[in-house]
C-alpha cells in the first residue's frame, strides 16, 4: 500500500474539544460550539488571550458587584479552569 | 469558463465604482487572460516575489497576508471576483504582503506587458485602475480603524457587512446571502483576535439573530442591525 493511504486511527485525529463559557454580572454566554485544540495547554492559552481580549471591549461596563468571569470546561471533564475578574469600589462610584 | 466571463468580471467590478467607457471595456476584453483553476491555500504570490503578470480573482476569495512578529499571520483584506489584488506589482517590485486563495479560486493572469500598452493608449482606463487603488486604500483606512477603535463584535459584523456590500456590486450576493469559506482562523487572523474569541462573536452574533452562519453559508438576517453593531458607513467603499 503506498504510504500516502495510511492515515492515523481518527481517535487520534480529532482533537479535544474544549468550551469558553463567560459569565458578566447577570448576564451569560453559555458557549455551546466549543473549539477544537491540541491540549489544555492550548486550552489555557486560548483562554487567557480570549479573557484579556473580552476585558478590552468591556469598556467602562465592569462595576462592583458585576464581576467577570471565563468558565473552561472539556468534553466529558467538566471545569477545567476560571479566570475572574472582581471589581470593588472603596468609595461611592460618580454616576 | 471562456475567457470572456473573466474579462467582463473586471469590467463589472470597475464599473461599480466609476463609468467606463465602451472604448476602455473594449481595451479590457482585448487584454488577454490565462485562467487557472486553484485549491484552497493556493499562494498566487508570494512575499518578495518579482512578477510580470497581475492576477485577476474570476471566482472565489483570495486574501492578502503578512507574516509578522513572531510568525504570526494577518490577514489585511479579503477579495472578491473583480478584483486584481496584485495591481501593484506593475509599479512595487518586488511584492510585499502574500496573496492566497480562500476555498477554490479561478484565478485570470493578465501579463503585465499588454496591460502596460492598454494603459499607454488610454488615460481614462489608467484613471479608473488609479481609482481602483484608491477604494482599496480606502478599504485599508476603514480596516485600520476598525482594528484598532472597533469592538471584537463590531470587527467581525463590520467584515461582514463589507464582504456583503462588495459581493454585491458585482452581482454575487444572493440577496443577503453569500459563501464564505474562512475557517475561524481565517476571520481570527483578519479581525485581529484569538480563534476562541471570533468563535465566540460569531455565536453571539447568532443568538443576537443577526447572522447565520453554517459552515462556509451566511445569510444576513437583519442587516440594519447588524449595520448599526458594526458602526457601518458603505461610504468609503466607493461604490457608484
Amino acid at each position: 500500500m503506498p504510504l500516502w493511504n495510511v492515515r492515523p486511527p481518527p481517535e487520534l485525529l480529532s482533537m479535544p474539544r474544549y468550551f469558553f463559557h463567560v459569565h458578566h454580572g447577570d448576564e451569560s454566554y453559555t458557549d455551546e460550539v466549543g473549539d477544537e485544540l491540541a491540549d489544555d495547554h492550548a486550552a489555557w492559552h486560548e483562554a487567557t488571550a480570549s479573557a484579556g481580549e473580552s476585558l478590552k471591549d468591556i469598556d467602562g461596563k465592569l462595576r462592583p458587584g458585576r464581576d467577570w468571569r471565563m468558565e473552561v470546561t472539556a468534553d466529558g471533564r467538566g471545569l477545567l479552569y476560571v479566570i475572574e475578574v472582581r471589581a470593588h469600589a472603596k468609595a461611592a462610584l460618580p454616576g | 469558463m471562456v475567457t470572456g466571463f473573466a474579462h467582463s468580471r473586471l469590467i463589472t467590478r470597475l464599473r461599480a465604482i466609476e463609468v467606463v467607457s465602451d472604448h476602455d471595456a473594449d481595451l479590457i476584453a482585448s487584454l488577454p487572460i490565462v485562467l487557472q483553476n486553484v485549491g484552497n491555500g493556493h499562494d498566487v504570490v508570494r512575499d518578495g516575489e518579482v512578477t510580470d503578470r497581475c492576477c485577476l480573482l474570476v471566482d472565489g476569495y483570495l486574501y492578502r497576508h503578512k507574516i509578522e512578529v513572531q510568525g504570526k499571520r494577518q490577514i489585511v483584506s479579503f477579495h472578491v471576483p473583480g478584483d486584481v489584488p496584485d495591481l501593484y506589482s506593475l509599479h512595487l517590485r518586488p511584492l510585499d504582503h502574500n496573496i492566497t486563495s480562500l476555498g477554490p479560486a479561478v484565478l485570470g493572469f493578465i501579463p503585465h506587458a499588454p496591460l502596460r500598452e492598454a494603459l499607454a493608449r488610454s488615460a481614462g482606463l489608467t484613471a479608473v485602475l488609479w481609482r481602483e487603488t484608491l477604494v482599496d486604500a480606502s478599504i485599508f483606512r476603514e480596516s485600520l480603524v476598525s482594528l484598532s477603535k472597533r469592538d471584537a463584535m463590531a470587527r467581525i459584523a463590520h467584515m461582514l457587512c463589507e464582504l456583503l456590500m462588495r459581493l454585491r456590486a458585482v452581482g454575487l450576493a444572493r440577496g443577503d446571502r453569500f459563501t464564505f469559506p474562512a475557517s475561524q482562523a481565517d476571520v481570527a487572523d483578519a479581525t485581529g483576535m484569538t480563534p476562541v474569541h471570533a468563535n465566540r462573536m460569531i455565536q453571539q452574533l447568532r443568538s443576537m439573530k443577526l447572522v447565520e452562519w453554517e459552515g462556509a453559508d451566511i445569510t444576513i438576517l437583519n442587516l440594519a442591525e447588524l449595520s448599526r453593531v458594526a458602526e457601518f458607513d458603505s461610504r468609503y467603499l466607493h461604490h457608484r
